[in-house]
């Protein structure tokens, strides 16, 4: 049967040696989520090497889990992090290499994906885009608690007097405040996780905390290593 | 195919990196046939070198030492310290001839996703040296990767702490390379930081 060559656009997530001329790349693609595919490297004489954060052209064939890329060559300009910026891009590469579903439709994370790198690239506030990824990617992957309503049914009230305990199963549930404990969110908090203002959330370091809560079921015992980058 | 001896041979050689079954064979073939004296030596010195050779405990490049002849040696200037990745890369300065200072091996770089950390690429060594030697200058060597340039960054910002001035060694078009074959993004990094001339 002949194999069917696909052609799309994708960001490389993570790259190893395969052999002294071939790598093993995972590439976060719009149609297929993260597939892992074989690349051979080019002569000598051409220094391209697929490298994070460039978007790119592939060709890849493959009925297995290791796909065969046959070409791959920039689609435009990498986005250039550096510093503390560039920590947050291997975080986030980190975060979709250990969350995304292998060979799932995933259009809208792919969107996000290059938000999210432009923002960095680009914006003054960069960290706030990083809260904002973090609470698409755990919609996409379908652990977003319910903003609107808590575990009773009731509909959040959106105050700073009134308080929810986040339970990462079932959602909000509201309680009467006794002490602040890493779990309990204002209803302001939760307003703010449903609009994702990015100008609110500038002034709001209860987001991290949230989202570090949400992802923590997620991510299992082992840590996130890139978070090491920034102590 | 042979006798379980040579086949234990051509296994053992298979394991030097770039070296295939063919190679492997080629190689173990040689030395039984044309030249036992030389796989006598082979053999004796590469038991020697696995017994004795160990990390330098000062710049972790492999020495049978304590402190390897770079840190020993008085001739070296102690204000400049170059950190590199691999000791591969001290033997790339090395044959330059330009650099006279002492040297770090990091032995990998920063690679969450690989689960490689400051911690597993010596930073708590390297935070030591940055506080207990009087280092003027840290040259960060490390490879122009997306990962290199992390670690660099990495150890600008604990150097800062220690207020020692931190410099990245340049890099761009090679040396008799043409520019049509070279990517966008060394272009891009070679024309952002043009000098003079």
């Amino acid at each position: 049967m002949l194999m069917v060559t696909i052609k799309t656009t994708c960001f490389v997530i993570h790259s190893r040696p395969f052999s002294d001329s071939r790598l093993i790349l995972q590439l976060l693609t719009p149609n297929s989520g993260v597939i892992s595919a074989l690349y051979r490297l080019p002569s000598k004489k051409y220094t391209f090497r697929p490298k994070p954060f460039e978007p790119l052209l592939a060709y890849y064939k493959g009925d297995h889990s290791l796909k065969t890329l046959t070409s791959l060559e920039q689609e435009g300009m990498a986005f250039s992090l550096s510093g503390r910026r560039l920590f947050c891009g291997l975080y986030v590469n980190e975060l979709v290499q250990r969350l995304l579903r292998v060979e799932e439709e995933s259009h809208t994370l792919f969107a996000d994906y290059f938000a999210v790198l432009e923002h960095l690239a680009n914006a003054d506030d960069y960290v706030t885009s990083l809260r904002v990824f973090e609470l698409n990617l755990l919609e996409y992957l379908g652990y977003a608690p319910d903003y609107t309503y808590d575990i009773n049914g009731d509909p959040i009230v959106y105050s700073e007097d009134t308080y929810y305990l986040y339970d990462s199963s079932l959602g909000f549930k509201h309680i009467v405040f006794i002490k602040q404990a890493i779990n309990i969110f204002t209803g302001q908090s939760i307003g703010l996780l449903n609009s994702k203002n990015k100008q609110a959330m500038q002034t709001n370091s209860t987001i991290k905390r949230f989202t570090r809560l949400a992802l923590k079921p997620l991510l299992g015992h082992k840590p996130l290593k890139a978070r090491s980058l920034f102590d | 195919m042979f006798s379980p001896l040579i086949d234990q041979l051509i296994n053992a050689l298979k394991q030097l990196p770039g070296v295939g079954p063919k190679s492997a064979q080629r190689m173990a073939l040689h030395l039984l046939e044309r030249d036992r004296h030389g796989a006598k030596k082979l053999a004796d010195v590469l038991g020697q070198s696995v017994e004795n050779v160990k990390r330098c405990e000062r710049c972790r490049i492999l020495t049978e030492q304590t402190l390897c002849q770079i840190c020993t040696n008085p001739r070296r200037d102690p204000d400049l310290l170059c950190v590199v990745e691999s000791p591969a890369d001290v033997l790339a300065i090395e044959s330059a001839s330009v650099y006279k200072g002492l040297y770090f091996v990091l032995l990998g770089k920063l690679s969450p996703i690989d689960g490689i950390g400051p911690k597993e690429v010596g930073m708590d060594e390297l935070n030591a040296r940055f506080e207990n030697e009087n280092i003027q200058e840290v040259i960060i060597a490390t490879n122009p990767t997306v990962e290199g340039e992390a670690t660099a960054h990495y150890i600008f910002e604990h150097a800062q702490k220690y207020t020692i001035k931190a410099t990245r060694i340049a890099h761009g078009i090679p040396l008799g390379g043409e520019l049509e074959y070279v990517d966008g993004g060394t272009l891009a990094h070679a024309i952002s930081s043009r000098r003079e001339i």
